[in-house]
């Protein structure tokens, strides 16, 4: 992952510096550039981004790392062509053999290298120019083992050593040489080519025993790109790209095309050990991965499956993948030239049984060519020198003849990428330059036809110097033959990340090429004004290195609608701003203003209609003694004093003298109720004599306290309140504050200051909850008695309940006022009059809900039946 | 009372009445005469604070410990004076100094407060309710004390359950618990609704209180404008 | 550094130093602790006057800014502004009152505030807390209408049951009406302690479950919303 300050390597994944050149891990070159400019916003982005992380827009081609990674693109070619080894492959070989097949983008290949060209001359007359590949040719017998080790190519110069004189191909492979088969395979399963993982396998991820043997005989692979074999279940994602122990896919799938004579196995096969021992100094004879010698000793692809694809049986070279023995796996054996016996069925052991692509046979282990028995499995590149070379460029034009047009099908970006003329393109930000296949000579002695032909191909067909700039392969014909048709390009490919050097001008991989009738699933709408070829390259998922695949929109961000007020009911916009100046503290904000909004005539009756029922009945009620005289009280309801009982018998505990904390914690909005409640119980505290402490935690709590004293004409028991200061901001912590001396675990407190009960007035809960909290934490405790208002009662309840003393009695409400005063023996009160107001309130209001309830239940279950 | 208290209380009585009036005029709709009475409501309440403030805190609070040479409370008057930064955008971070006193000390207010005064309390007092050693279970009462304490458990313990939507559906015993689980929610959502729906009724039932409160004092004094006496 | 004034100074040394004071404070016995929890519970109380000053302040400004600047509802923040400055002289003037006037202050500004709060905070405050009355009404008459479901219906059943079981029908025994009060309050009895209690106990631990563990990550520095600018 890149951040701002770090960046992963391309090549290692391992997280440097941002702005290091080389990486730490790995040494590969960084890239240059370590972060996208959004054309949108301009804003840096990680290079990883697809997307900018400021405006989300997409960060189109323009923008990529400065480190020369434009390369012209193909026009009409949608998506990126993958710039991997293959695709360097497969251009390379098409437009060496000529063929239309060349996938889109291509332009480019290589020249054969020189164990090539050495292996074509040593092949001579071994056959047709590529026939002895025989490359998506199922009927076409393998590739002879001896073919593949006829050839001897030049081994190059390798950081390890000499190779003892391998073929100059089998140290560098070609891209093209590679590829074809993989571009075959894509055409058959373009899904498979679309899913194809990013192309990290990048030619310096090649590993060096695979870039140091003969191009991969591709076999197993249909010469034409047939739809029906398109609808061959999609591939699975290719799994990471292997490393360097791992063998590819696409190579476990080859089939050898025909190569020469099968004899030459025996010996090549025989000659391995010889081979072995030529292994330069310092190569271990048994450095022999352990894939390499299991696949020899457990399973062999292609081998005793029917006609095997591309390969010689186990029983043909059984020894050849010995664990003990160094020998050429068969998987490899069975892609030498001459022995392709084809046969759709291959081996179950590679990874795409049903994906397998009928092809030739590998030859017979007899044919194993001496090149290909010295092939090192070890990735230091430690692979002895080959005497005998095999018979390559054969192979490669016998591939290159029967690779049919792998329409649509891209090629692994890992394989495009050893392309050589367009090797630095290929690359993977900081991954070295790919090592330039070797170029068999084209006069060497016993290079098989199809290598020649490669040889030929490649030299008549524009070449881009690698990288490397030393060595150049040849695409076999055979592999260029597996292109797609559709997929030919001149120019060079478009890459997604380039390193430091950038790619050559003029070069660059072949894009992928989609079949038809996946092309036809596309998206055609194109990014508006935005020209094929700077679609922006997908640098991360699946989809890394195509182009196009997503058009480059950027993500619009939509214009802010305008502004529409929200359907707020009159009557709950009314309740809102209600609800928010009684709730919101004086003095802190103002209240919201109510939208004004237009008021359906029905909603005016029904707000009229509610006014009624509600106001009428209850000023009926509570005005009756003035219509009817004094002593006319309409009595819905009775005083339940049984509730009132408990704080009664607290309060009528204390004695003269006692002290009472009365903390007044309602407001404004609460105050025509709980002053109504609590009169009775001051006035009991004062008919007890209590001294009465006045605290509260909002601002305004003074000034009711002493309104409410005023009202009931109490001058005396309150104390002074400016002088004390009755008034403890900080909600909870002022409640701690006033509760500060009253505890017994506090040898500094004074018990003369702690109260002897505390009465807690609340409007809402968490005033309450303050109290009886804070009261609970300390040792000394009060009892704690709350007169509250009626909203508050069923979230008191369970303080009320809970044993222990947290609230020794609650009233609440005027039914509590009422009940405390008929405690008191005062029955015919104000408060009495208010009582059955709020009980005609309640009948009427119960009854307008229970008659909405119908109302509305029915008229809904009408309306779902009408509808 | 005095008769100018008497008069004083007259005024104040109708000047009561009309503002009451004012604000029950938005039943017609929202319109001037209700905004003027709520903003006299707010423009009150913001300056009484105000003085409240400035009277008791800074004054009664402050100034007065200092006077009488308590210095420990320069630490709170240098933090209010560093508080007072909040309200200039670009010192506001000197602020954080006092905000963080405040933030610090509620929070160990309220811990200690809801550990102590209601998660113990609450906890123990759940416990208890089934703490019914004394019914007598061979009566039906008995057996209603005991379902009824069975009920409480059930409820708070449901209740508590009722608040993890998120059962993932399992097989076998998992799948069995997660069904639980869902079935406890269910039933906990029972308590919950009935919780909401009796403050729904509380919260009616205050309101229809003030208003009628507020219908007597109008009555009243109508009652008594109109009533000489 | 202003990393350090910014962020760490007042998580640590002015948040969680003295939250762990106060918190230890209510757990342990020790005397010293007590006294500098205490001092910190005094500090925090008039920072939070402070903060309620700089408040205030705020308001004031935003209006006087809507007045200054003839922007929609200036008028009405004129009256507000107005109302403000006169409720702020009495408590203001009792200041006065600590030098020369005496410790309760003159009796006028003691009379004026009287006046202020009973004839026009509370009848305001009233009346706006009875128009809730009448949305409550209105809400509840629309029950079914916003949801039809079960939970509705039995939301509905448990509020009719609590209304009118707080003020139950009064009748003779033997009454129809007084017989239906009377079960009509054993119902609600019933419910409100049966049903509705657990569910708002379940509420009140799950609240206190999570005010315990914010405290207590804001103890821990993990959360610092005295710092977040």
């Amino acid at each position: 992952m890149n951040s701002g300050t770090m960046i992963d390597c391309p090549s290692c994944g391992a997280t440097n510096r941002r702005g290091s050149h080389f990486c730490n891990e790995c040494g590969q070159p960084m890239p240059a550039q370590t972060s996208l400019r959004c054309p949108e916003c301009g804003a840096a982005n990680p290079i990883g981004n697809t997307y900018c992380d400021q405006c989300n827009a997409r960060l189109t081609r323009g923008l990529m790392p400065s480190g020369g990674d434009e390369q012209p693109e193909s026009a009409g070619q949608e998506e990126e062509a993958p710039s991997g080894l293959l695709a360097q492959l497969d251009r390379s070989g098409r437009q060496r053999s000529g063929s239309a097949q060349a996938p889109s983008g291509a332009g480019q290949s290589f020249g054969v290298p020189e164990w090539l060209r050495d292996l074509e001359a040593e092949a001579g007359g071994r056959g047709e120019p590529g026939a002895g590949l025989s490359v998506g040719q199922p009927d076409e017998p393998p590739v002879a083992a001896a073919d593949l080790y006829a050839a001897k190519p030049a081994m190059p110069a390798s950081p390890s050593g000499d190779i003892g004189g391998m073929a100059d191909w089998l140290a560098e492979p070609e891209p093209g040489d590679i590829g074809a088969g993989i571009g075959d395979r894509q055409e058959q399963f373009p899904e498979s080519a679309a899913a194809q993982p990013p192309p990290a396998f990048g030619p310096s991820e090649v590993p060096d025993w695979l870039l140091e043997m003969a191009p991969p005989e591709i076999v197993g692979r249909k010469p034409a790109a047939e739809p029906t074999q398109s609808a061959a279940p999609p591939a699975a994602p290719r799994p990471a790209p292997p490393g360097a122990a791992e063998i590819p896919d696409w190579l476990l799938d080859v089939a050898p095309p025909d190569v020469a004579a099968p004899a030459a196995a025996p010996a090549g096969v025989d000659e391995l050990p010889e081979r072995r021992l030529q292994e330069p100094a310092g190569a271990g004879l048994h450095d022999i991965p352990d894939w390499l010698s299991d696949i020899g000793a457990d399973t062999v692809p292609f081998a005793g499956e029917g006609a095997g694809v591309g390969g010689p049986t186990e029983e043909q070279v059984p020894e050849v993948l010995a664990p003990d023995s160094f020998g050429v796996p068969d998987w490899l054996s069975d892609i030498a030239p001459d022995e392709v016996s084809g046969g759709p069925e291959a081996a179950e052991a590679d990874e795409w049984p049903e994906q397998r692509p009928p092809g030739p046979a590998a030859p017979g282990p007899a044919e194993v060519p001496d090149w290909l028995a010295e092939i090192a499995a070890d990735e230091s590149d430690l692979l002895p020198e080959l005497t005998d070379e095999p018979d390559l460029s054969a192979m490669l034009a016998d591939a290159a003849a029967a690779a049919t047009a792998t329409e649509g099908v891209g090629l692994p970006d890992w394989l495009q990428d050893l392309e050589p003329d367009s090797g630095a393109a290929e690359i993977q930000p900081g991954e070295a330059p790919p090592p330039a296949l070797p170029t068999a000579p084209a006069e060497a002695e016993g290079v098989p036809d199809w290598l020649r032909a490669v040889d030929a191909g490649a030299s008549g067909a524009p070449v881009a110097a690698p990288a490397g700039g030393a060595h150049a392969a040849q695409v076999p014909d055979w592999l260029t033959d597996l292109r797609p048709e559709d997929t030919v390009e001149e120019g060079p490919p478009v890459s997604a990340a380039v390193g430091p050097l950038g790619p050559p001008p003029g070069t660059g991989p072949v894009e992928a090429a989609i079949p038809e009738w996946l092309q036809a699933m596309r998206e055609q709408q194109q990014s508006p004004g935005v020209a094929p070829e700077d679609e922006p390259v997908e640098t991360t998922g699946l989809l890394e290195g195509l182009r196009g695949v997503i058009p480059a929109q950027s993500i619009e961000v939509p214009a802010p609608l305008p502004e529409v007020a929200p359907e707020v009911g009159e009557a709950a916009a009314a309740r809102a701003q209600l609800l928010q100046s009684l709730l919101v503290p004086a003095g802190e904000k103002a209240p919201v203003e109510a939208r004004k909004r237009e008021v359906s005539t029905g909603e005016r009756i029904a707000r009229w209609l509610v006014f009624a029922v509600v106001v009428l009945p209850i000023a009926v009620v509570v005005g009756w003694p003035v219509f009817a005289g004094e002593s006319e009280v309409l009595i819905l309801t009775e005083p339940q004093s049984a509730s009132a009982e408990d704080l009664f018998e607290a309060i009528e505990g204390l004695e003269a003298g006692d002290v009472a904390l009365v903390a007044f914690e309602y407001g404004p909005a609460e105050a025509g109720e709980l002053g109504v409640l609590a009169k009775p119980i001051l006035w009991h505290l004062e008919e007890k004599g209590a001294v009465i402490w006045v605290r509260t935690t909002r601002s305004d709590g003074q000034a009711l306290a002493d309104a409410l004293r005023v009202d009931m004409s109490i001058t005396e028991q309150y104390t002074p309140t400016y002088g004390s200061s009755a008034y403890v901001p900080g909600g909870a912590v002022g409640v701690a504050r006033a509760l500060a001396r009253c505890d017994r675990q506090d040898p500094g407190s004074d018990p003369s200051e702690c109260p002897d009960i505390v009465l807690v007035l609340a409007g809402q809960m968490a005033p309450l909850q303050w109290w009886v909290e804070q009261v609970q934490a300390r040792d000394i405790r009060p009892p704690v008695v709350a007169a509250v208002g009626a909203s508050v009662v069923p979230a008191a309840n369970p303080y009320l309940a809970a044993n222990g003393g947290r609230i020794a009695g609650l009233v609440g409400g005027l039914a509590g006022a009422a009940a405390y005063e008929a405690q008191l023996g005062n029955v015919l009160s104000p408060t009495t009059r208010m009582l059955n107001g709020l009980a005609a309130g309640h009948l009427t209001v119960a009854a307008l809900m229970v008659v909405g309830a119908l109302f509305y239940g029915l008229t809904g279950s009408r309306r779902r039946q009408g509808q | 009372m005095t008769e100018g208290g008497t008069l004083t209380e007259a005024i104040g009585a109708a000047i009561g009445a009309g503002l009451t009036l004012l604000i029950f005029s938005y039943m017609l709709g929202d319109n001037p005469l209700y905004r003027l009475a709520l903003h006299i409501f707010l423009g009150i309440l913001i300056g009484y604070s105000f003085g409240v403030v400035v009277r008791d805190i800074l004054f009664i609070r402050l100034l007065e410990p200092l006077a009488e040479r308590k210095w420990e409370f320069f630490v709170p008057l240098l933090l209010a004076i560093v508080l007072m930064t909040k309200g200039v955008r670009r010192q506001a971070y000197i602020g954080n100094m006092a905000t963080g006193l405040l933030i610090g000390v509620g929070t160990a207010v309220a811990l200690s407060g809801a550990l102590l005064g209601t998660l113990i309390p609450q906890v123990a007092a759940t416990g208890r309710a089934m703490a019914v050693g004394g019914a007598d279970l061979s009566q039906l009462d008995g057996w209603l004390l005991v379902g009824r304490g069975a009920l409480v458990v059930l409820g708070t313990v449901c209740a508590l359950m009722a608040f993890y939507f998120t059962a993932h559906k399992q097989r076998g015993l998992a799948g069995l618990w997660s069904r639980l689980v869902a079935l406890a929610g269910g039933a906990g959502r029972l308590f919950l609704t009935s919780a909401f729906a009796a403050a729904f009724a509380g919260a009616l039932t205050s309101a229809l209180s003030l208003l009628a409160e507020r219908l007597y004092r109008i009555i009243d004094f109508f009652a008594r404008l109109l009533t000489p006496s | 550094m202003r990393s350090l004034v910014r962020r760490w100074l007042p998580t640590i040394l002015f948040g969680t130093i003295p939250g762990l004071v106060v918190l230890f404070g209510y757990l342990l016995p020790i005397e010293g602790l007590s006294d500098l929890s205490g001092y910190f519970i005094d500090w925090a109380v008039i920072l939070a006057g402070a903060a309620l000053f700089l408040g205030i302040v705020n308001v004031m400004g935003v209006h006087g800014g809507r007045i200054r600047r003839r922007q929609a509802g200036w008028p009405y923040s004129l009256v507000l502004v107005l109302a403000a400055a006169g409720a702020a002289v009495p408590p203001l003037m009792q200041v006065l009152g600590f030098f020369g006037a005496g410790a309760s202050g003159p009796e006028v500004w003691f009379e004026a505030t009287r006046i202020m709060f009973a004839h026009v905070i509370v009848p305001v405050g009233a009346a706006l807390g009875g128009l809730v009355a009448f949305t409550l009404a209105l809400s509840g008459f629309r029950l079914l209408r916003e949801r039809r479901s079960l939970w509705a219906v039995i939301f509905l059943i448990v509020a009719v049951i609590t209304l009118l079981g707080t003020t139950p029908l009064a009748g003779p025994p033997g009454d129809l009406a007084g017989d239906i009060g009377m079960a009509l309050a054993e119902a609600r009895s019933w419910v409100m302690g049966t049903l509705a209690m657990p569910g708002m106990r379940g509420l009140l631990l799950g609240v206190a479950l999570g005010t315990v563990v914010t405290a207590l990550r804001v103890l821990a520095t993990i959360e610092r919303p005295h710092s977040e600018s």
